[in-house]
């Protein structure tokens, strides 16, 4: 499709287009021109804003070239000290990223490989040429986002962390993330706008409200934080960040005694972000053995020991003479109600090393859960011998005398553990039963007290006091415990009981 | 003829819209992808949590290291490489003026060997400053003052050699010379000063020959008998039957951490009798049932009752502030009081502490060093309530990578608010390493404040550490003082196995200064007396303190940098559980001073 030629009629001598534009012809060849001027505009800005919406949807015409290039793997760091399991793991997934370079998913899963041995800085390049291949998904970014921080950029972790927030703004556990990194550089008004709308977005979260609540904590609006934190507890009663950021608040604003409950509850507790499907998949890639041994502790607390066991039977083969290894193991198939095979796991251990103070705790442990209080009796002196001052040896020495009905030493035993260990709030409580034991009911009560203090939702404590105080006709005190007590266990038996036997006593 | 040009002109715009409008699209197209490409630079810079200390005024050194000019050559030998854990945590180091010529002499507490069989040969080690008679010109110090250091172990009889953690100073026999207290892995040491230059170690007489492993200690008056009584924090029960092997996810030995042991310890208060001797009554105040993984310890009247307190920095364990009672007794209200664990309720390694007003409001705020992935934490002391400001006050991100040990707030450059310096050491090897000789060698940080109405902050400066070259080494305590009584603080580090550094403040255009030996009336150092000074309209208030830091004593006088002020109107001290401050003045800027409490 070539120009028409111009008209013979507007040819001039030497045969080309006359110069007087006002002719009929002219005008219409100028015509021409402007509608092929415009047409190429009209292509150019079309083509450009092609280029433009492409630039502007975070470099998609780059990503959908990338998806036709594939990734080579990420690979460890020349320096990185590896677990051999750890690098037979990273190995294995590099293999499968080869034959696979294409797939987001085969780079995602080497990235969770990365982070969940810590390799921060590989799992970073993972996640980045995951959401390369795959940008439509936000898990990979938020995680690239937070590996950055985690590899030590926090600066560019949180511009990261900003970019995916806006890209996925209706996405809570990026708001969230996005929150908690804003609280982290003190920019306020940002997090709570990001918490804002997490809350938003799931009102039934925890989450959303905790980081709130922090945000009133950091502006010293002591009164908002509680109510916030009261809103996140109650959404979330066993976080016990959130029990410690309400204590935190609660003691600003004069509550002392609440603030202390709180504090307590929630000391040392672990914070968490909002779940999504890495953070699931995670565990199953803990491969270092302090990873591996940390997690089968998590698991023990969480009520998991046959997933304990496992993982520190793999430990066990890695690291036969670790003492480490095999009193973890001796404490899981305890959890486990398999007392002979922790028995004999500390046993090992023992012959390896005689010295060990935490294999003598254990096996009194064992030793208990077989019966074999004599044996258990044994092992806590040798713990003593090697450990006077440590409240834990006369801790179990006391447990031992206890199983063996030898009461009177049994409290000696546990005043010295009380009077070495304050920390430990186990001791009083068995201190308070010796002391029952013993006919000192006065004395049982003060320990059962303490024991309820320092452990407010050990159920016994309460249990204890409320018993004891009924025994005394101290019928407030009882109600109260007892109170206490169908706080924390409403339709348990004894409660019930003690309820009962209350109601028959006071005529209430 | 008129209407070519209108033709052309009508030509001309029917082009130039649609290439104006193309232009337009190409310009906002080019700024996009320049915008976009500058985000993709963003994400990638690894080194951007540095701040912005490009400047030029800030680019000048501080401090330079003269140990090696000024005849120090201490090494701390941490002993053979066993990964027994006492041996990556040592030792320290006290600055005290022994002999009374008004120069700050320097004590360095020693390692060596743990294994009772090796005999251990090394001791600590005392270097006496020369002062200014014999002050040198080194060559290489441009023609200025040097300082020069003998060693006068031998002579002063200071040489102990129990496994050294660290030592405090303190007058407590009240005899107008300092004595030394050494914390060690095993028996504990103190050391009268005998007047003559040497030194008698009376430990047994004494009975405060502790024998678990002792780490900072300091001397205070808690009962307000006019004797000086003695804090030691214990760190964690260990014996060389009871060392754990520990291990890296790799399978190399590691050192283990406190929470491996589980065996945390109590600490220790002895009472001075007035007689030579103390007796120990942790157990009678109620320290000594509660337990810990002691590291650090700062003392000061907190809670403004007239009575000094104790916080003690514990490592992987909530910390202690222990409140004087006023009948001899502590209660431990750390985590009440908000100064437990940090903002997100957790427990960090505590290692240093300091006691420090930032603020000059009054009150004493505390500064932790932690381990790595901790940031450090300051606690700002709001009438008794602490709130944990470490990000606001610009000290969170750059602490996260390193494990910081000794510290010192000081007015090094005096500008009139006081600056921080950080020295830093793993305690666990991993990669990367900052040095190719040291695996667990880190960087120092130096910290300058900012003043302003809305809140002191910090911003670090350059060059990393004050220093020309950044000093990497695994850094342990840290003591400041005026070492050549010139007007800017100094600092003395210990390294493990590598020579300490002396550094020697050489702040270009430093501000103006006063100092302020400050006593009560029987002469003695009004320890934890609060001295406030108002110079053109602004109030600055620091505490006579010593034992700060890690494992460390430093300078007792208070030293207040006052910018260009050109004379000091009124300084007013609070002594300790007196209600009545006396108030001093006016002074000449550029001196120091005694302050002695009228009575």
């Amino acid at each position: 499709m070539g120009r028409r030629k111009p008209s013979q009629k507007n040819l001039n001598k030497k045969g080309k287009p006359s110069k007087k534009g006002n002719t009929k012809a002219n005008r219409r060849s100028s015509s021409r021109k402007n509608i092929a001027i415009w047409s190429i505009a009209t292509i150019a800005i079309i083509a450009i804003t092609a280029i433009l919406w492409q630039v502007s949807n975070n470099r998609t015409s780059a990503n959908q070239k990338l998806i036709s290039s594939p990734l080579p793997p990420v690979r460890p760091g020349e320096n990185a000290q590896l677990d051999p399991e750890v690098r037979q793991l990273i190995e294995q997934q590099i293999r499968i990223v080869q034959g696979n370079q294409a797939s987001a998913k085969e780079h995602g899963t080497l990235a969770i490989i990365y982070e969940a041995n810590e390799l921060w800085p590989e799992a970073h390049r993972s996640y980045l040429n995951a959401s390369s291949l795959d940008p439509k998904d936000w898990v990979w970014k938020i995680h690239a986002a937070a590996a950055q921080s985690a590899a030590g950029d926090f600066t560019g972790g949180l511009d990261s962390i900003r970019d995916v927030a806006e890209e996925f703004p209706t996405i809570p556990q990026i708001q969230h993330r996005l929150g908690r990194t804003l609280l982290e550089t003190e920019d306020l008004d940002a997090a709570e706008n990001a918490f804002q709308r997490t809350v938003n977005l799931e009102p039934n979260s925890c989450a959303g409200y905790i980081g709130l609540g922090q945000v009133a904590i950091h502006r010293r609006q002591f009164l908002k934080a509680a109510e916030l934190l009261e809103q996140g507890v109650r959404l979330c009663p066993d976080y016990g960040l959130a029990h410690y950021l309400l204590g935190s608040a609660y003691r600003r604003i004069y509550r002392k005694e609440e603030a202390r409950h709180e504090l307590a509850q929630g000391v040392n507790s672990k914070s968490r972000f909002m779940g999504d499907r890495i953070m699931k998949a995670i565990p199953k890639y803990y491969r270092g053995l302090a990873v591996q041994l940390a997690t089968a502790m998590q698991l023990l607390e969480s009520g998991k020991p046959d997933k304990a066991v496992a993982i520190l039977e793999k430990a066990r083969i890695k690291r036969p003479r670790d003492t480490n290894v095999l009193n973890n193991l001796a404490i899981a198939y305890l959890n486990l109600r398999q007392p002979e095979k922790s028995r004999k796991a500390l046993l090992e251990a023992l012959e390896i090393d005689p010295t060990q103070f935490p294999t003598y705790i254990n096996l009194v442990e064992s030793c208990l859960s077989l019966r074999n209080p004599q044996e258990a009796l044994t092992y806590s002196q040798k713990a003593i011998e090697l450990a006077p001052t440590v409240g834990q040896a006369h801790y179990s020495k006391a447990r031992a005398l206890m199983a063996l009905k030898r009461f009177q030493e049994a409290r000696v035993a546990l005043l010295q553990t009380v009077r070495l260990d304050t920390r430990n709030p186990e001791a009083f409580l068995n201190l308070a039963e010796c002391c029952y034991q013993l006919g000192d009911r006065e004395e049982a009560l003060k320990y059962f007290t303490t024991a309820a203090e320092r452990m407010p939702r050990n159920l016994n404590s309460q249990i204890g006091v409320c018993t004891i105080s009924m025994e005394l006709g101290l019928w407030n005190r009882a109600e109260t415990a007892l109170l206490r007590a169908k706080r924390i266990a409403p339709d348990h038996q004894r409660v019930r009981q003690l309820e009962r036997s209350f109601a028959e006593r006071t005529g209430q | 003829m008129i209407l070519q040009p209108m033709i052309h002109t009508r030509r001309a715009a029917t082009l130039a819209a649609p290439i104006a409008i193309v232009l337009v699209f190409v310009a906002i197209a080019l700024i996009i992808t320049y915008r976009s490409s500058s985000n993709t630079t963003a994400i990638n810079n690894t080194s951007s949590t540095t701040p912005d200390t490009t400047s030029e005024s800030s680019a000048t050194p501080w401090f330079v290291d003269a140990a090696d000019n000024a005849g120090l050559s201490f090494v701390y030998e941490p002993g053979p490489k066993r990964h027994w854990f006492p041996e990556i945590m040592g030792g320290g180091v006290c600055l005290i003026d022994y002999d009374k010529d008004s120069y700050l002499d320097i004590y360095f507490v020693q390692g060596g060997d743990l294994d009772p069989e090796a005999n251990n040969t090394h001791g600590n080690v005392m270097y006496r400053n020369l002062g200014p008679d014999k002050v040198l010109q080194i060559a290489g110090s441009g023609g200025e003052r040097a300082l020069r250091f003998e060693d006068v172990t031998d002579k002063t009889k200071v040489g102990d050699t129990g496994y050294g953690m660290g030592c405090t100073v303190g007058d407590f026999d009240a005899d107008g010379w300092d004595d030394i207290y050494v914390t060690n892995v095993g028996q504990n040491t103190l050391y009268r000063n005998n007047q003559d230059g040497t030194f008698s170690n009376i430990t047994d007489s004494a009975g405060v020959g502790d024998e678990r492993w002792g780490a900072s200690a300091a001397f205070l008056d808690f009962d307000r008998d006019g004797l000086l009584d003695l804090f030691v924090v214990n760190y964690v029960g260990w014996s060389i039957k009871r060392n754990l092997e520990c291990f890296s996810g790799a399978g190399e030995r590691q050192f283990c951490s406190p929470n491996n042991y589980n065996a945390p310890v109590a600490d220790n208060l002895y009472r001075n009798n007035g007689d030579g001797t103390f007796t120990d009554v942790a157990e009678a105040a109620g320290i000594g049932q509660v337990f810990g993984n002691g590291l650090g310890v700062a003392c000061a009247d907190f809670d403004a009752n007239g009575w000094v307190d104790i916080y003690v920095a514990n490592d992987g364990m909530a910390n202690q502030l222990w409140l004087n009672q006023g009948d001899g007794t502590f209660v431990d209200e750390a985590l009440l009081s908000g100064s437990a664990v940090n903002v997100r309720g957790k427990t960090e390694a505590g290692m240093g502490v300091q006691a420090v007003d930032v603020d000059d409001d009054g009150d004493m705020d505390i500064f932790l060093s932690h381990l790595r992935n901790e940031s450090n934490t300051f606690y700002v002391n709001d009438g008794g309530w602490f709130d944990d400001m470490t990000a606001r006050m610009g000290l969170a991100a750059t602490s996260i990578d390193l494990t910081g040990f000794g510290l010192a707030f000081e007015d090094f450059n005096n500008d009139g608010y006081q600056d921080l310096y950080i020295v830093n050491g793993r305690v666990v090897r991993w990669e990367p390493t900052v040095s190719k000789d040291d695996p667990y060698a880190e960087p120092n940080l130096l910290f300058a404040a900012k003043g302003a109405k809305e809140g002191t902050s910090f911003q670090e400066v350059s060059p990393p550490g004050g220093t020309p070259d950044n000093l990497i080494f695994t850094s342990r305590a840290m003591a400041t003082g005026d070492l050549d009584n010139d007007g800017g603080v100094d600092a003395v580090v210990v390294n493990r196995s590598a020579p300490a550094n002396l550094l020697r403040n050489v702040v270009n255009h430093r501000g103006r200064w006063v100092s302020f030996d400050v006593r009560l009336a029987d002469g003695s150092v009004a320890l934890y007396a609060m001295v406030s000074m108002e110079t053109g309209g602004r109030k600055q208030s620091r505490m006579v303190q010593r034992a700060y830091s890690y494992c460390a004593s430093g300078d007792a006088r208070v030293h207040f940098g006052i910018g260009s002020a050109d004379k000091i109107d009124r300084v007013t001290v609070k002594w300790p559980g007196e209600s009545k401050p006396d108030t001093f003045g006016p002074f000449k800027i550029n001196h120091i001073y005694t302050l002695t409490q009228n009575r």
